[in-house]
């Protein structure tokens, strides 16, 4: 199997083998314009989250032969729990949302779906303002249309499994 | 890290200094790297409604995102996908009766379990002309709630529970005043080809001079909040068993006929919401009919036909039979299930409700008004630990966001 090499913005180099590379919208494009050869510069990448992203495709090797599926046709249900339990420890709100962004710019399509359910998990108890800090989003709403919204709807507003 | 670099308060030692510079630079490029628009929906969908609800508040974009129709038509698919794959479904649950007027959501399992309570709206409570409003049915998590019984009630509500927003509709056309004596159908279907919720009342007219009733189709659409006529006759009257089954994109009723040589035939008739025509679906050939026999439609196990619960309780002939289309649209594939006799030391014959997705019978028992869940195959019989009051309806449930972008949708 031909191994693709990367590097990475922080100057860590990486071999990746061809056909995970090719997962990469990113790399295959790159790999279509320029020789195989050659190192792929990934200048938006950081080398924590290379080791992050082929951590997830060992994983998915592991999990295609335990359950005998092929991962990448299957992207809800069982897996997802399997799946989200290595992955999700030891990831802060904020390495998972860099994360997303990386895999994004890399076009991993499969690792962003699960990454997306991740981010959903994460997200859904959150307050407003944690939200907001979260994913860099700017408060545009005036303090009265602010209140006009928590007082229509309340209810949802409130609740014990909203954390602090 | 701090520490380190102010050591004993001399200069940044260059080892401190470049542990300085790639921390800022990390904070930099996180604070540039901000998640692409077409990123956000893809997280929003996967979020359950309470969190979404709340989250309009996190921005004008997001807000925007979330009451955008078609985010509200794929948080729909994506949760009718998620519940088929994982197996997790809702039934929806209203009793009624001497001292509670409940409704309930829970899981279609094996102990029914409780998923939420749901909150009814006061605000309606104030127009009611009956004891309480009756569930009709439901359609993709809107509910329609019907106070029309009696001469002077017209009084209908499609409502979303999970969102806690309802529209009141307008008054329909068709009314005791203006038209006489009637018997009147409703039911709330998808009209996929519109894309839009149509609520269909059936209603046969009774004081014709001929003697034969006149049958008019009235339908209100959610999307233009109007009611219309539809120039179509139905090939017959409806029956006043206030039934009716959504399934496969048309609302089915049981429906009277008159054939040539005046025999009267019941059947079922079937209204495709989207293409607004109507078909006749024949019952079992080998039906018996009979004035003591109660029928009681039904959506088949698997949801994708119809059953027949047929009830006699007389003198001489007891019994409760369990029938199901298993291709619908085919006649001859009418099967009879089960026959049930009178249970127990009291000699009770229970009603059934519907069919549950495992195949199970939800059944009323006659005495204690509990209900039951029966196995067809082994004809286990499964208390379900819920007492139905008067008025009981179980269905299932979806939730969704619908009605969110309805600026005349009242919250509460």
């Amino acid at each position: 199997m031909k191994k693709i090499s990367v590097r990475t913005s922080d100057g860590q180099e990486f071999e990746l083998e061809e056909n995970l590379a090719m997962e990469s919208a990113t790399i295959k494009t790159s790999l279509d314009a320029f020789s195989r050869d050659d190192i792929i510069l990934l200048p938006n990448v950081n080398s924590w989250e290379m080791v992050k992203i082929i951590e997830f495709f060992t994983k998915v090797q592991e999990l295609e032969t335990k359950f005998g599926v092929k991962f990448m046709e299957k992207k809800e249900g069982r897996f997802l729990e399997a799946f989200q339990a290595e992955f999700d420890k030891d990831l802060s709100d904020d390495n998972l949302y860099c994360l997303l962004w990386t895999v994004d710019y890399l076009g991993i399509e499969v690792l962003l779906e699960n990454l997306c359910h991740l981010m959903a998990e994460r997200t859904k108890n959150k307050t407003v303002e944690s939200c907001r800090n979260l994913f860099g989003v700017q408060h545009d709403y005036t303090p009265e249309e602010e209140a006009e919204i928590r007082e229509d709807y309340s209810w949802a507003f409130e609740g014990p499994e909203i954390e602090e | 890290m701090w520490d380190d670099c102010y050591e004993g308060k001399s200069l940044l030692s260059p080892e401190s200094t470049s542990k300085l510079c790639l921390s800022i630079t990390h904070v930099f490029q996180n604070w540039l790297k901000s998640l692409p628009e077409e990123i956000i929906p893809t997280i929003l969908i996967r979020l359950p409604i309470k969190s979404l609800i709340r989250f309009t508040s996190v921005c004008k974009s997001w807000m925007s995102t979330i009451k955008d129709p078609s985010f509200i038509r794929t948080h729909l698919t994506h949760t009718l996908t998620l519940n088929d794959q994982n197996a997790t479904h809702l039934i929806l649950l209203h009793n009624y009766g001497f001292e509670e007027d409940s409704y309930s959501l829970h899981y279609d399992n094996n102990e029914v379990s409780q998923y939420c309570n749901i909150e009814f709206p006061i605000g309606l409570k104030n127009r009611m002309k009956n004891s309480c409003f009756r569930v009709v049915g439901t359609c993709d998590g809107l509910v329609l709630l019907a106070d029309d019984l009696g001469n002077e009630a017209y009084n209908f509500v499609i409502w979303n529970p999970s969102i806690r927003k309802y529209v009141i509709l307008p008054k329909p056309s068709v009314r005791f005043s203006t038209h006489g004596d009637y018997e009147a159908n409703i039911g709330l279907g998808y009209d996929a080809i519109g894309n839009d919720y149509k609520l269909v009342r059936v209603t046969s007219l009774v004081d014709q001079p001929d003697h034969y009733p006149r049958t008019l189709v009235q339908y209100y659409s959610l999307a233009t909040g109007s009611w219309g006529m539809l120039r179509l006759l139905p090939p017959c009257l409806v029956n006043s068993s206030r039934v009716h089954v959504l399934v496969n994109g048309a609302l089915h009723w049981l429906a009277i006929c008159w054939t040539d040589d005046h025999q009267i035939k019941y059947l079922v008739m079937a209204f495709d919401v989207g293409g607004q025509s109507f078909r006749e679906i024949m019952l079992p050939e080998s039906l018996q009919l009979d004035e003591l026999l109660e029928f009681r439609l039904g959506v088949s196990g698997d949801r994708k036909s119809i059953g027949l619960f047929v009830r006699c309780k007389s003198e001489t002939n007891c019994f409760l039979d369990i029938w199901v289309m298993k291709e619908y649209c085919v006649e001859k594939s009418w099967t009879k299930l089960m026959i049930l006799t009178p249970q127990g030391p009291k000699r009770s014959l229970p009603k059934a409700l519907c069919f549950r997705r495992s195949g199970e019978v939800v059944l009323i028992l006659e005495d204690d008004r509990e209900l039951v869940s029966l196995e067809i195959v082994s004809k286990q019989f499964k208390n379900l630990g819920i007492s139905a009051g008067q008025v009981c309806f179980v269905d299932s449930y979806e939730e969704s966001l619908l009605l969110l972008d309805r600026k005349d949708a009242i919250s509460y």
